[in-house]
């Protein structure tokens, strides 16, 4: 029995696979394939179809280009001590920085390197507002977050109007990770940003002077400091007075209880 | 290293966070890097999504700073761009896992086939594939609808 030629000759190239139509998108196909899976794309409108959507989508995403901001390159650069990477030889080998260089930065460093950003509101006059003020604790950090308060470890070393700001060590733990400073209509506005592993992220925001008008809705009093609780878009807030100073705490996707066990967590500590 | 992380977590804020936290954890533990430090910066940050920032990065976002701007930084894209690119990491972000990080790896970080698959734990074959699915979600979202817009009903984004 002998083969029949013209059935070896007839036998259909295999079509191509997901993986080689991608490649053949970017480029980056192996030439030994390439021919062959061009000749089965050019000869299928719809493969042809599937390429040129390949193509776009590379085209899409190769094309964004967007550079971090500069707070974050201040707040990476004060992480990594702002000093040059050794430079590895050809092959790079090289040594991470040790942790000894990992530290947490001073508070006085920190807010010398913050950005204190004027922000101009069009129209209105008098105060923020809390939704204002909420909305700057939802924004991005400018600053790295203040060290632990050398004296009081469930305080970090940052004030404002003499109010200190908490470091969360019981219960759920919420770490600092960035601050903002903000001017606002006048008043200064200071936010530190804390965010828990798998809660997620909030901000903590004092506004100095007087205290701004509590918005309506639902309050909670404890130990005789009236909460109000309240949304801004998508995210929650909670806020009260302290020492005759507006804070907020806002945050998505984190439930009223955990914002004001947030707020009540350091309400023994004095306010100097 | 920025870009990708938006593109894994789909907004500016907790982009910022990631990339503080992950270089938190790889200067905070000294080992060798031998071979593509952006691979190994990708599985960092891939890990410290994992463990942390997962959970509040996906959730929807629909308020915008209204009546407050934000602080101008020179380094930021035009506004047109600005939105663009916003759409394009937010759709990126919208994808299922494992095609999200083989897009970042290869179309927003540059790495090879090879390379992802490494950081990725991953064969270079599954990468390519996760990679073409990932893409054309991508480009049936951004198809070239005639008639099309942003703020039409139907799926399709025209972006180019």
């Amino acid at each position: 029995m002998t083969d029949d030629p013209m059935t070896s000759d007839t036998k259909p190239p295999r079509p191509p696979t997901e993986a080689e139509l991608a490649r053949l998108a970017d480029g980056t196909l192996p030439a030994a394939e390439r021919e062959r899976v061009r000749a089965q794309v050019a000869a299928s409108p719809q493969l042809s179809a599937v390429v040129a959507g390949q193509a776009r989508a590379v085209s899409v995403l190769r094309a964004v280009d967007v550079a971090a901001p500069a707070s974050l390159r201040a707040r990476t650069e004060q992480l990594a001590g702002a000093e040059p990477r050794p430079a590895g030889p050809a092959g790079r080998l090289r040594t991470a920085i040790a942790p000894r260089r990992v530290r947490f930065i001073p508070a006085a460093t920190a807010l010398a390197v913050a950005v204190v950003a004027v922000i101009v509101l069009t129209g209105g006059s008098g105060p923020p507002t809390v939704g204002q003020t909420a909305r700057l604790a939802l924004a991005s950090a400018t600053a790295p977050a203040p060290a632990p308060d050398s004296a009081d470890r469930t305080l970090l070393d940052l004030r404002a109007s003499g109010i200190p700001f908490p470091r969360y060590v019981r219960g759920e733990r919420w770490e600092a990770n960035g601050t903002r400073t903000d001017t606002v209509r006048g008043r200064r506005i200071v936010t530190v940003f804390y965010r828990a592993d798998g809660v997620g992220r909030v901000g903590y925001a004092i506004v100095a002077g007087r205290s701004l008008p509590t918005p309506s809705g639902p309050t909670i009093t404890r130990n005789g400091v009236r909460y109000a609780l309240g949304r801004v878009g998508d995210a929650r807030l909670v806020t009260w007075q302290r020492a005759g100073h507006t804070c907020v705490i806002a945050g998505r996707g984190v439930g009223d209880r955990t914002l004001l066990a947030l707020a009540t967590a350091d309400e023994h500590v004095t306010v100097s | 290293m920025y870009r990708a992380a938006w593109a894994l977590c789909g907004s500016r804020e907790d982009a910022e966070d990631l990339v503080q936290e992950t270089l938190t954890r790889v200067l905070a533990r000294p080992r060798m890097i031998r071979g593509e430090d952006r691979g190994y910066l990708l599985q960092a940050m891939r890990n410290t999504f994992a463990t942390g920032l997962r959970g509040a990065a996906r959730r929807p976002r629909t308020a915008a700073l209204d009546d407050v701007g934000e602080p101008a930084d020179r380094r930021a894209p035009a506004p047109d761009r600005a939105a663009e690119v916003n759409e394009v990491l937010e759709a990126v972000a919208q994808l299922p896992e494992d095609f999200r990080l083989a897009v970042v790896a290869v179309d927003i970080l540059g790495l090879s086939y090879a390379e992802a698959g490494r950081s990725l734990d991953a064969r270079e074959a599954t990468i390519a594939t996760r990679v073409y699915r990932g893409r054309q979600r991508i480009a049936e979202q951004f198809a070239q609808a005639p008639g099309a817009s942003r703020e039409g009903s139907g799926p399709k984004r025209s972006l180019t």
